[in-house]
């Protein structure tokens, strides 16, 4: 059974490379609103970021935007820490910035930061929006890159492009890959119309849509996602502008991207189910058609290839352990086989599949590097990120599901 | 812009099908290649049995010394009968296409074994040649199975040529000289060792434990 699913989830992952490789070279001239420089607030939530807001404001003082079209809503959301004194100090140390600071006290049972974005949101009278996370780094060109994508009606929000600020750990290096791919595909679902995530780090709203549709979700763990989601819902567009570049600090230890990953992953499962009515709904074009099954195909597939590659790998090393208790030191066999015999020996069953999706994927790896403008490094990370990381990830997803189906309480 | 994005999915697909039917091409390929390199040990094997027999007739019609000169040839022919047996139980796992071809390779192999058996005894008898032979009939994914071969694998690079191992799926049904083996000695657990005929041993055995047995024979 493993060799089969094997084949078919090699073939899926195969088609759909290809596709998107595709969709890479399709000619989509990107239409574009020029000389458009409308008032612009920017929502920072603030939960004890003391150490990070200094340099998150000092980026925005950077940013190549007339400084009296930008207002800044800074939400402390009930901080523990000196939040509210450093936000304070920001404000008067750049006096030609307009902060506002807005000081919250979190209701029993809050846990997400929608909340503290819908405070803001009474307080906004510009035509858009930006949230951002109060750890973000924008570039000084972020903003000013993104607004020409508002040039259809229909376009309700507008997303940059994500980058690791100064990666050290292993696992901070391992994101810079999965960030660099995901900005990738998202390209490639924005030329598609099919782009349903806005992150936290840095996206930009219609005010009016978003006000429309009764702002942020406040019980949601992902209320990025689900804002998306809804605005896919109701027939609007979301882009990426790949010129907008923003940098934000990831987990940096195993724990913490663990805690991060189920979050995200419940979120996605959540509202994939809230979103339901979309599947295989010809209404939302390639939404509805293409992107959505896709979305709950992967996740089935995910769970699968690790419950199987698992099991194999346990029967596996149970096998060798099995040999090492009855041979000791004589399990280990260093006969060497010849050429012939190590072809005729290859198990095709296996090993042509896996060949398959490393090819596709060390190629795919390549382009993604290439259109956003990132040099190919860290040779160990990717190698773990091929090999050892999918058993984490899919680890990730078991318990995400897991948490959903027994609908265990949310935690941020 | 609908009508390009059905292009590039049915382009996508049908590259995708190219790429896994070059594949299963390559498979097909590979086990013909397998399966020829075990036919064409089998011929080998065949030969050189044929060839010992008309030798050991050679030697009976017209004398000679023929104890050095049919160990030496048992001797050969032990280490091809060998690596068929493990490169035929390789190949047949892993095998796509031409299973109906390795189950007629098995089953020749099996013919081969108990031919080769045949002539181990008959070298026995008229050399009195101290050459331990286990006869080991195992069930594929038995736990117990599994272990005595890696001990049995093991125990023959120990030994080489004193020590000549033979295999035997207790459950290949296509071949009735089986039923007959089983019958003879009594095979009904997995995992059961015969040593010169005589010596059974059911279940899992011990490396050491046989390494005794096998040592007092030789002796």
């Amino acid at each position: 059974m493993f060799e089969q699913v094997i084949w078919v989830v090699s073939f899926l992952s195969l088609f759909l490379g290809i596709f998107w490789i595709n969709v890479l070279y399709l000619d989509i001239p990107e239409r574009k609103k020029q000389n458009y420089k409308p008032g612009i607030s920017i929502i920072i939530p603030a939960y004890n970021e003391e150490k990070t807001l200094p340099r998150t404001i000092r980026s925005i003082s950077r940013v190549n935007y007339p400084k009296e079209k930008l207002h800044i809503i800074i939400v402390n959301d009930d901080s523990k820490d000196k939040t509210k004194q450093v936000a304070l100090s920001l404000i008067k140390q750049y006096e030609n910035l307009n902060i506002k600071l807005i000081n919250r006290k979190k209701k029993p049972g809050q846990f997400t930061k929608a909340p503290a974005l819908n405070e803001a949101l009474q307080y906004i009278k510009t035509e858009l929006f930006a949230c951002i996370d109060a750890d973000t780094i924008i570039s000084p060109s972020s903003i000013k890159n993104l607004l020409p994508l508002f040039k259809e009606k229909e376009t309700a929000a507008v997303i940059s492009a994500i980058k690791i600020y100064n990666p050290k750990t292993i696992w901070e290096k391992i994101q810079r890959l999965e960030y660099i791919l995901s900005t990738f595909i998202r390209k490639l679902m924005s030329k598609i119309e099919t782009l349903h995530i806005a992150p936290g780090a840095l996206s930009v709203y219609k005010t009016e849509v978003i006000k429309k549709l009764g702002g942020f979700d406040e019980d949601n763990l992902t209320e990025d996602l689900e804002i998306a989601m809804r605005l896919r819902f109701n027939n609007y567009k979301l882009k990426i502008s790949t010129d907008s570049i923003t940098y934000t600090n990831p987990p940096r230890t195993f724990k913490q991207l663990w805690d991060q990953r189920i979050r995200w992953f419940r979120g996605f499962i959540h509202n994939t189910k809230k979103y339901k009515k979309m599947f295989m709904n010809k209404n939302y074009g390639m939404m509805g058609l293409f992107q959505y099954p896709l979305n709950i195909l992967t996740l089935f597939t995910v769970i699968l290839m690790f419950i199987l590659v698992s099991y194999e790998l346990l029967r596996n090393i149970l096998r060798f352990m099995t040999r090492l208790s009855v041979l000791n030191l004589s399990a280990i066999n260093f006969n060497f086989p010849s050429i012939k015999e190590i072809i005729l020996g290859v198990n095709i069953k296996i090993m042509f599949p896996i060949s398959v999706s490393l090819v596709l994927a060390l190629f795919i790896y390549y382009k993604a590097h290439q259109t956003i403008g990132e040099r190919l490094k860290n040779p160990l990370a990717l190698v773990t990120y091929l090999t050892v990381y999918p058993l984490i990830r899919g680890l990730h997803w078991v318990t995400a599901l897991t948490k959903e189906v027994v609908k265990e309480k949310k935690k941020w | 812009m609908v009508r390009s994005k059905k292009t590039i999915l049915l382009i996508s697909l049908s590259i995708a099908i190219l790429v896994f039917v070059a594949g299963i091409m390559l498979g097909y390929t590979l086990d013909n290649l397998r399966s020829n390199e075990i036919l064409k040990q089998l011929r080998q094997s065949e030969l050189n049995t044929e060839s010992y027999l008309i030798h050991e007739a050679f030697i009976d019609a017209f004398g000679g010394d023929e104890c050095t000169s049919l160990a030496l040839r048992v001797k050969d022919m032990q280490s091809l009968v060998a690596k068929t047996g493990l490169q035929l139980t390789d190949y047949s796992d892993k095998s796509i296409s031409k299973n109906k071809d390795f189950d007629y390779l098995k089953r020749k192999y099996f013919l081969l074994e108990i031919k080769f058996l045949t002539l181990i005894e008959r070298l026995k008898n008229k050399c009195d040649e101290k050459i331990v032979h286990i006869l080991f009939f195992y069930s594929k994914d038995d736990q117990d199975s599994i272990k005595q071969g890696y001990v049995l694998t093991n125990l023959n690079e120990i030994y080489g040529n004193s020590l000549i191992v033979l295999s035997i799926d207790k459950d290949y049904l296509d071949e009735p000289l089986i039923g007959v083996l089983k019958t003879k000695y009594g095979i009904t657990e997995t995992s059961t060792i015969i040593i010169n005929g005589e010596v059974k041993k059911e279940s899992f055995t011990s490396k050491a434990e046989l390494q005794q047995i096998i040592e007092e024979k030789i002796k």
